[in-house]
C-alpha cells in the first residue's frame, strides 16, 4: 500500500515536472519568436523608409540630369533605328532563309517560318 | 489612349520616369539607361509589327516597366547582389507584393522570398555593426559629456 502511494506520488511529480518544463520551454520559444517578429517588423519599417527615400532621390537626380542627356529626338532616332534593324535579317541570317536551322535554346530543328525575322521576311 | 497618339510621343512623355525607375532598380545610371533603351526598342519593334504598343491585354506602360525590370534583374545569369537590390527596391521602394515581384521578374516566389530574407538579415547585421548590441541598462544612454561631469 505504501509503495503504491509512493509510486503514484512519484508519477504525479514526474508529470508535473515535465509539464512545468514544457511550459517554460514554450514560453521561451514564444518570447524568442515575438522578439524575432518585432525585429523583422522594425527592419521592414526601416528598409521601407530607406528605399523610399532612395527612389525619391534617384527620381530627383534623374530629372536634374535629364537636360545633360541626349535630346529626345536623337534618342528616339537611335531607338527607332535599332527596332527597325531587328525586323530585317542580317547577312548571316539571310544565308539560312529557306533552310531549317537550330534554335540554340532548345536544340530542336525549327522551320524558318516560325522564327520572328524569317516570318517577316 | 497611348496607341492613338503614336509611339514616339508616348516614349518621350515617359522617358524620364522610366529612366528613374530603371536607374533605381539597377543602381547605376548607365545600366538603367541601357535597360530603358532596350525595352523601348522592343516596344517599338512590337509597334512596327502589330501597330500596337504592347501585346493584347497588357497596358503599354506596365509592359515597358516589366521589360525594364526583367532586363535589369530577370535573367538567369544576373548577379545575386544586383537581383537582391532590384527586389528590395520593388518591395520597399515601390511597395510591391512578393507575388507581383515574382511575376514581373519572371522568377519563382521562393527566390523572391529568399532574397527579401537575405536583405533583412544583411540589414540587421549592418545595423548591429553600426549601433552595437541592444543595451540593457538605460544609464548607458547618458551623454558622455554629462557622465564625465558627474
Amino acid at each position: 500500500m505504501t509503495y503504491t502511494i509512493l509510486a503514484i506520488s512519484l508519477a504525479v511529480l514526474a508529470v508535473s515536472l515535465s509539464l512545468a518544463i514544457a511550459a517554460v520551454r514554450a514560453h521561451g520559444l514564444r518570447h524568442r519568436r515575438d522578439r524575432a517578429r518585432a525585429a523583422d517588423a522594425a527592419a521592414d519599417a526601416a528598409l521601407s523608409h530607406f528605399y523610399q527615400s532612395y527612389v525619391r532621390t534617384i527620381q530627383q537626380e534623374s530629372a536634374r540630369s535629364a537636360a545633360l542627356d541626349l535630346p529626345d529626338d536623337e534618342w528616339l532616332a537611335a531607338i527607332r533605328a535599332r527596332a527597325e534593324s531587328r525586323l530585317r535579317p542580317g547577312p548571316q541570317q539571310q544565308a539560312f532563309v529557306g533552310h531549317p536551322v537550330y534554335r540554340p535554346a532548345t536544340w530542336e530543328i525549327v522551320e524558318p517560318a516560325s522564327i520572328g525575322w524569317a516570318r517577316e521576311w | 489612349m497611348a496607341q492613338d497618339r503614336g509611339p514616339e510621343e508616348f516614349y518621350r512623355e515617359h522617358r524620364d520616369s522610366l529612366t528613374a525607375f530603371a536607374t533605381a532598380l539597377a543602381a547605376r545610371a548607365a545600366d538603367g539607361e541601357r535597360a530603358v533603351r532596350s525595352a523601348i526598342a522592343q516596344s517599338y519593334e512590337h509597334y512596327l509589327r502589330h501597330r500596337t504598343l504592347s501585346p493584347d491585354g497588357c497596358e503599354p506602360l506596365q509592359w515597358l516597366v516589366t521589360l525594364i525590370a526583367r532586363q535589369v534583374a530577370g535573367g538567369a545569369f544576373v548577379r545575386r547582389s544586383v537581383r537582391d537590390h532590384a527586389i528590395a527596391v520593388l518591395r520597399w521602394g515601390h511597395g510591391m507584393g512578393l507575388t507581383a515581384i515574382g511575376e514581373i521578374l519572371d522568377i519563382p516566389l521562393g527566390k523572391v522570398q529568399a532574397s527579401v530574407n537575405r536583405t533583412i538579415r544583411r540589414f540587421g547585421r549592418a545595423r548591429r555593426a553600426a549601433v552595437g548590441p541592444p543595451r540593457e541598462n538605460n544609464s548607458e544612454c547618458l551623454n558622455p559629456a554629462e557622465s564625465a561631469a558627474q
